[in-house]
């Protein structure tokens, strides 16, 4: 109770259940989708986007949606996947965006400082402003994935049958990978590219390991993305630790315990 | 009686590499098509051409699609991805999906259909089961009532019998033949087995050298015809009724 009481760590606490709501929830189709470098990669370019703004001076977020909606494109559309394996380009962008990134900050004014936001965030200093964009993002991008359910799953599942079907295939997988890329970049600005990367695989492996469904595999997703965040602010602020890293932490402890657990299920 | 899809002068392949050229065929109301020929020889670029998931390098395939070609798509079953937590009733309400359109959930109506026709593969009490868990058999037979659950006109099977064993195969063959010859139903199908396709399509179609070639299955089916296509001597006779290829 404590806790909430403080205005900066309500507001951290509010922002990151919605982002956490969000990341579980994604999580599990980017663990089918086997596309858990895709996010991060993601999460490194809107980052380079954000530390070119920083370096011009213009909005970051803008700049970070911008550099994501680059990324989207290349990684829904797959120009050269026929010549060249889809986790090359991923590597070579991840690559380019991380070094793009540490030029970029070495040659702005704030440097070091901004280049650790980027990587770890500070979800302790997050505004209203920051809560409203996390709570419209989230809203906004769960109705799209419950009203497009069906056309994301089948897409996902088995695109060609899909297609057959009269499926849009590449919309609703840009579709999907548009959700994935604005969860990305509004994120990372509150938490870091190491929180949200962490939030879009740890959920994912949890909920697939314990849900004998897809329905409920994506509900244990969301809560083991929801504890650590409520956990590891609270144990942050008692132990005076870094919260994104402490965050991190639990979500891994929490996929170390669902291990066993699906071990001793399946017998 | 007008043909569902029609191929005029079509060349198929990948990139600038061309497998199959010259193709002139159509496939009618009632066809039951067996698309046969040695690896690589473009059977599955063909099948999916019919589908319209690869398009030609050149020439015309027209699908007559104002309400009579719909279809039924049965890929290999080892296309499916194992990790997704899907009951077999999931998968086969997939085969809904096209009918409902965008911002539709499936209703009491599509879950009954996809019962029946999983009551039509024998496999009702599977329903609530996982798919990834089912044997090889058991699935082939999920993605058949899948692909019926999209109420087809043509009934498109991409290697519908390998890896099974012989009862295996022939249950899954007489169900097919069932469905055409009970149902109506346009089939098409790519084997590699000659023997499973020869007892029971009414045409096939054979890729090799670059084309494609339609033929009754009694012309086609020749020691001469297949010893050309595979480059090898196969012999063509029968036992107790059932043609064999040796």
């Amino acid at each position: 109770m404590e806790l909430i009481s403080i205005p900066f760590m309500r507001l951290a606490l509010v922002t990151g259940i919605f982002m956490a709501v969000l990341c579980g929830a994604l999580a599990i189709f980017v663990v089918l989708k086997r596309i858990i470098f895709v996010s991060v990669t993601l999460a490194q370019v809107s980052s380079a986007g954000v530390a070119l703004a920083l370096l011009l001076g213009w909005n970051p977020l803008l700049a970070s949606l911008a550099a994501m909606l680059g990324g989207v494109a290349i990684f829904s559309s797959q120009p050269l996947e026929k010549r060249i394996p889809r986790e090359t380009i991923i590597g070579a962008a991840y690559a380019a965006s991380s070094a793009l990134g540490i030029v970029l900050v070495a040659k702005s004014a704030q440097g070091e400082a901004h280049m650790l936001n980027l990587l770890f965030g500070n979800i302790l200093a997050v505004t209203p402003q920051d809560v409203y964009l996390m709570a419209a993002v989230c809203i906004i991008a769960l109705v799209t994935y419950k009203l497009f359910y069906k056309e994301l799953l089948a897409s996902s599942y088995d695109a060609e049958v899909a297609a057959t079907l009269g499926i849009k295939v590449r919309l609703w997988e840009m579709l999907f990978y548009l959700m994935l890329g604005v969860t990305i970049a509004v994120s990372i600005k509150v938490a870091g590219v190491l929180l949200v990367f962490a939030l879009l695989v740890a959920p994912g492996m949890v909920g697939l390991m314990l849900g004998d469904r897809l329905r409920s595999a994506t509900w244990i997703a969301v809560v083991s993305a929801v504890v650590p965040v409520i956990g590891g602010l609270y144990l942050s602020y008692i132990f005076d630790l870094p919260p994104a890293a402490t965050i991190v932490l639990l979500a891994v402890a929490i996929v170390l315990v669902a291990a066993p657990v699906r071990s001793l299920r399946t017998g | 009686m007008k043909p569902l899809v029609v191929f005029k002068d079509v060349s198929l392949g990948y990139g600038r590499r061309v497998v199959l050229k010259s193709i002139n065929f159509s496939i009618k109301p009632g066809d039951f098509l067996g698309i046969v020929g040695p690896n690589g020889a473009g059977k599955t670029t063909l099948l999916k051409s019919i589908l319209g998931i690869a398009k030609p390098l050149s020439g015309r395939i027209e699908v007559n699609d104002k309400g009579r070609a719909r279809f039924g798509y049965v890929p290999q079953r080892q296309v499916t991805d194992n990790i997704y937590p899907l009951t077999v009733l999931e998968v086969v309400l997939m085969g809904r999906y096209g009918l409902l359109g965008p911002l539709r959930s499936p209703t009491r109506h599509d879950v009954d259909r996809c019962m029946e026709c999983l009551g039509h593969l024998g496999i009702t009490e599977l329903a609530g089961k996982p798919y990834r868990d089912l044997s090889g058999g058991q699935k082939q037979r999920t993605l058949i009532a899948r692909a019926l659950a999209s109420e087809p006109t043509i009934l498109i099977l991409d290697e519908p019998t390998t890896d099974m064993d012989v009862a295996g195969e022939r249950a899954i063959m007489d169900f097919i033949r069932h469905l055409h010859d009970e149902h109506s139903l346009t089939i098409v199908m790519v084997s590699h087995t000659l023997h499973t396709v020869i007892n029971y399509v009414k045409d096939v179609a054979f890729a090799g050298d670059g084309r494609v070639e339609i033929a009754p299955v009694e012309q086609a089916i020749t020691s001469e015809n297949l010893s050309r296509l595979y480059s090898a001597p196969v012999s063509v006779g029968e036992v107790a009724g059932v043609k064999v290829v040796v």
